[in-house]
Parts: structure tokens; sequence; C-alpha cells
């Protein structure tokens, strides 16, 4: 079980973004997405999910863009980087609005009600259940939706900055519940990241994309050097520590 | 734990039916001729030739329904449109599709257009005027453009009507000043109007727990597992014909889409498969309410019900404007 994408090209209208990209994610794998603003990495996320049409996006042999809806949000679900709340819609409503593909009855299941309400606990969200959604944080909005991919729990994960807008404790507790998550389901997941250190940190493999059609993929541990990304990133980094953390020279 | 939508459903929902059941029994009991409950009742099971009950059957009840289900209509329709355009100020009549509607039925009144032909072209009406509307869409997806464009659009036909009565004969302007404000004394045929509500509101509940996704931004309903082009295309066409309807029977009737979702959303129903519901059924009574006012208050002269609706509308939607803004 796989995802695969065999020459996938994608360009703005002003210019090539990725240029005949061809990796295999297969299950358990963690890549890290890296890159400068404006790379690409968005868009890339948004063709695996089948936002735009690709043929060359295939999930068990099978293109995502011919996976009829439900089917599709079973396989592959996307955390946006960008959040939109709803009306007066509270969190649970959000939370519970991933289990829309899991069942074909009227009224939620039962046992998706208490899910949601489990995983909104585990991120620390119990007391915000009921709060509309209008009213939350942008940490506690972005962890609420979070939950909401658990819930949804897709084959492959496309993660878009997952962890922007929380407080360091939460970073760390987060990440560790989305690995967590990872390793008991299997998930495959695609994580764009600007945090060097965090990427080092989650991933066994990277995808970097250079923005102008170029693109490396492979290993995390060959390609998350200091000499490749201060290449990439154009910004010298060196390494810090016993740890061999990545740092800007200021 | 208890599902909260559900119990909404089965405690809240009856609480609107009896409210809807309330307006229909107030406006069947009070008018200008008095005839007591008992006398309606026993009117409504065995009609007789009596003038209590020509008065029941032939006024009284057709404008009590078509009251209901244009109120029914308006409500739903711009329940949905809030969803469509994840906006709460979506509305028929704030997004111009009424106006379209009243632009059309005053244009064919000027070609010579009467009686039963001017409500099929006031559907072609609205329906141009969603299309314009919502066609934008295609092009931008910025949402607030949209409505703005809509707020144009409602200027527009604004203008074309004011151009349209400067122009039209004398003997034909109280007619055509009827879809201006919206009136539902010449409304007839509530059975047609009651089964376009009853269809729009199944196939909207149908849709409902889609709708529940869908407002959190295509992107998002897109990854959860909705057909999101294929959602879009459906709530077109359903507020399109929704709209026209209502428009076609009882004119430009104001505001209604856009304060009933909102109240039902104020008491706290997130669900769009109570709030539809409960949005025809407090729309459906609100209208019947404020017709019964238009047709009483200064009786035996009639007020338009749209001047009701639009004293009552602006505040509200003056009063959301700014706290949508905070």
């Amino acid at each position: 079980m796989s995802l695969n994408i065999n020459k996938l090209t994608l360009s703005t209208p002003m210019r090539c973004l990725v240029n005949e990209l061809s990796i295999s994610v297969n299950i358990g794998e963690r890549w890290v997405i890296i890159g400068p603003n404006g790379a690409g990495k968005s868009s890339f996320l948004k063709a695996c999910v089948g936002l735009t049409a690709h043929p060359e996006v295939t999930f068990e042999q099978k293109a995502i863009c011919d996976y009829a809806p439900k089917d599709r949000a079973q396989r592959i679900g996307l955390l946006a980087q960008q959040s939109l709340t709803g009306f007066n819609n509270r969190t649970i409503d959000l939370v519970l609005s991933g289990s829309y593909a899991l069942t074909t009855s009227y009224w939620e299941d039962q046992n998706h009600l208490q899910a949601a309400e489990s995983q909104l606990e585990s991120l620390g969200l119990s007391k915000n259940m009921n709060q509309a959604v209008s009213e939350l944080s942008g940490g506690e909005l972005r962890r609420a939706e979070i939950a909401r991919l658990m819930l949804q729990n897709p084959k492959v994960m496309l993660l878009d900055e997952p962890l922007n807008h929380l407080d360091l404790h939460q970073q760390k507790m987060t990440q560790d519940i989305l690995l967590n998550h990872f390793s008991t389901h299997n998930t495959a997941a695609l994580w764009v990241e600007h945090d060097l250190n965090r990427a080092r940190a989650v991933a066994t493999h990277a995808l970097l994309l250079k923005g102008d059609g170029n693109w490396q993929a492979g290993k995390a541990n060959d390609l998350l050097s200091a000499e490749n990304l201060s290449e990439l990133l154009n910004t010298p980094l060196q390494r810090i520590g016993e740890q061999g953390y990545l740092s800007v020279s200021y | 734990m208890h599902h909260p939508a559900k119990a909404h459903f089965y405690y809240l929902l009856p609480g609107f039916a009896i409210l809807a059941l309330i307006s229909l029994s107030l406006s069947l009991l009070i008018g200008s001729q008095v005839i007591s409950f008992e006398q309606v009742i026993r009117l409504l099971i065995s009609p007789d030739n009596s003038i209590a009950s020509q008065i029941i059957h032939e006024v009284r009840l057709p404008r009590t329904l078509s009251a209901f289900a244009v109120g029914g209509l308006l409500a739903l329709a711009g329940a949905l449109m809030q969803v469509l355009l994840r906006n709460p100020l979506g509305d028929p009549y704030v997004l111009g599709v009424s106006g379209g509607s009243a632009s059309a039925a005053l244009f064919g009144m000027i070609l010579g257009a009467a009686g039963w032909f001017i409500t099929p072209i006031a559907f072609i009406g609205a329906m141009i005027s969603i299309l314009i509307v919502f066609g934008l869409s295609r092009f931008q997806s910025e949402q607030q453009t949209l409505l703005l464009a809509g707020v144009v659009m409602a200027a527009f036909w604004g203008a074309l009507i004011s151009l349209t009565l400067s122009l039209a004969p004398p003997m034909q302007l109280p007619g055509m000043l009827f879809w201006l404000m919206g009136d539902l004394s010449d409304a007839q045929q509530p059975l047609i109007s009651l089964l376009i509500l009853a269809a729009g509101l199944v196939f909207s509940l149908m849709i409902a727990n889609q709708l529940n996704v869908a407002i959190y931004g295509e992107e998002q309903a897109h990854s959860l597992g909705i057909n999101t082009q294929q959602l879009r295309l459906k709530l077109y066409i359903l507020t399109s014909l929704l709209t026209a309807s209502a428009v076609s029977i009882a004119g430009a009737i104001g505001f209604i889409g856009l304060i009933i979702p909102h109240l039902v959303r104020l008491l706290g129903v997130t669900d769009h498969r109570n709030v539809l519901p409960m949005s025809v059924l407090a729309g459906g009574s609100l209208l019947v309410l404020a017709d019964l006012l238009a047709r009483t208050l200064i009786s035996p002269m009639q007020i338009p019900v749209g001047i009701f609706t639009a004293l009552l509308g602006i505040p509200v939607f003056l009063w959301l404007l700014v706290r949508s803004r905070s």
C-alpha cells in the first residue's frame, strides 16, 4: 500500500514549481516537505489530496481524483494551512465532521461521537467541547482540526504546517500525539515543516522543493544535512551542541 | 453521551411546529369578520354555504397558507445561500435575486403580459439574476466579493425598476407596485407553493449533513469526503428554484431569508439537519404573522407585507453587520 506520484509537474502561470516529481510514500513513512516560501509545498499537498486533478497521483494503483469522495477521504486527508471556521458551530461539531466519510447513516454513530470526545480530551480541549469554533484561539482551533483529522483517520495524512499557532508546550505534546497516531495506525504522513530541527526529529524521509522545478527526495538522514539545507534555503546553517541541532548564524 | 443535534431534532423541532400551528390558527381566526374558534374548526372540517365558510375557504385559508409557504421558501433559500456563500449575510433579497425577478415581471407587464404569464417571467428574472451573481463565483472565489456583487446587482435592478416605473402607463402602476413591495393579497394556489416548499425541504434535508461539512470551506470539505462541485451545483439550483418560486408568488419580500436562519442559529442550533426545518417553520410563521398585521392593522386598507418585513429586517441586518465586525 502506497501513495505514488509519477512525474508530477506543477506550475503557476509565471514559473514551474515542481518538474516531473516522482516519489513513493509507503505506510509508516513520515515525509517532511521543506522549501522556501512559494516553492509549491501547499500546491503539492493539494495535488495529492485531489483538489487539483492530477492523474499522476495514485493510491493503490488508482488515481486519487478517480476515487469516490468518501472512499478518497478514508485513504487521504489534509490538514490545510488556513483554518476556516463555520457559523456558530461548536468545537465538537468541527471534530465530528471528520466522521462524515466513515458513515453511511444519516446521524453520526454513537461510536464516532465518543471517539470525537476522546480525541478532544487527548488534545487538552475537553473544556472547549461546546464552545463556538469562532471563539477558539488560533492554537485551540489548530488542535481541534488535528483532532478531526485523527477521527477521519485516513491512511495518508497531509499536514500543512500542523503545529503553527501552538505554544511550545502544545507543539511538543501535539507532535507526540501525532507521532503516536502514525505508529498505532500505520499512517503515512507528508508534513510541511519550517522548523528544521523538528523536521529532523519526525522525518524518516524528506522532500526538498526548491521552487524552480528542482527537487530532491530520499532518506531524511541523507538529505537533511546542514550543507544541503543551507543551499536549499539560501541561508548559512551550522550544527550546534551535542545533538547537532541546526541553527542560523546570526 | 447523547447526540446533541438529534436531541434538538426531537425536542426543539416540535416546538417550532407548535409555533407554526399557533400562527396559522391566529391568521385564520383574526380578520374584519369575527369568526369564533369553534366555527373555524367546524368550517374547516365541513364547509357550508355561509359567508363565514366562504371567508375561511376562499380568503383566509389560501392567503394564510401562501404566506406560510412563501415565508418557508425564503427562509430555506436564505439558510442554503448562507452555506453556499459561507456568509451569514446571504439572502435572496440582499443578493438582488428578488430584484431581478421584479424587474422581469415589470418589464413583462410593460410589454403587455398579464395574469398568469407574469409568474414564469418573474421566475426567469430570478434565475437570470442568480446566475449572474453566482456565475461570478466561478471566477472569483472570494466570498465577500460575491456578496458585494449581489448587493450591487440589487442596486442595478432597483435602477431598472425605477426606469420601468417612470415609463409605465399610470393605469398599470398599482399592479406594478405589488412586485416591489411584496404582497400576498393576490396569492392563490397555496397547494402548489406548499408542494414546492415540501419538495425543497426534503431535498435540502438529504444534503444537510454535507452542509455541516461544507461550512469549513471548499478545501476542507473536499478532504473530508464531499464532492464540492456537485454540492455547489445542487445549492445553486435549489436556492434559485426556491427564491424564484417565492418571488413569483408574492413579489419581493425581503429579509426573511436573512433573519430567520440567523435567529435559529442564535438559539444554539448548529446542525443543518435542524437549522433547515426550523427555518422553514419559523419563516412561515413569521410571514403569516406579518401578513396578519398587514391586513388588519389599518383594516379595511391593506399594507403590502414586504414593508413590514423590511421594517423588521433592516434593523436586524444592521445589527448583524456590526456584530460580525466585532
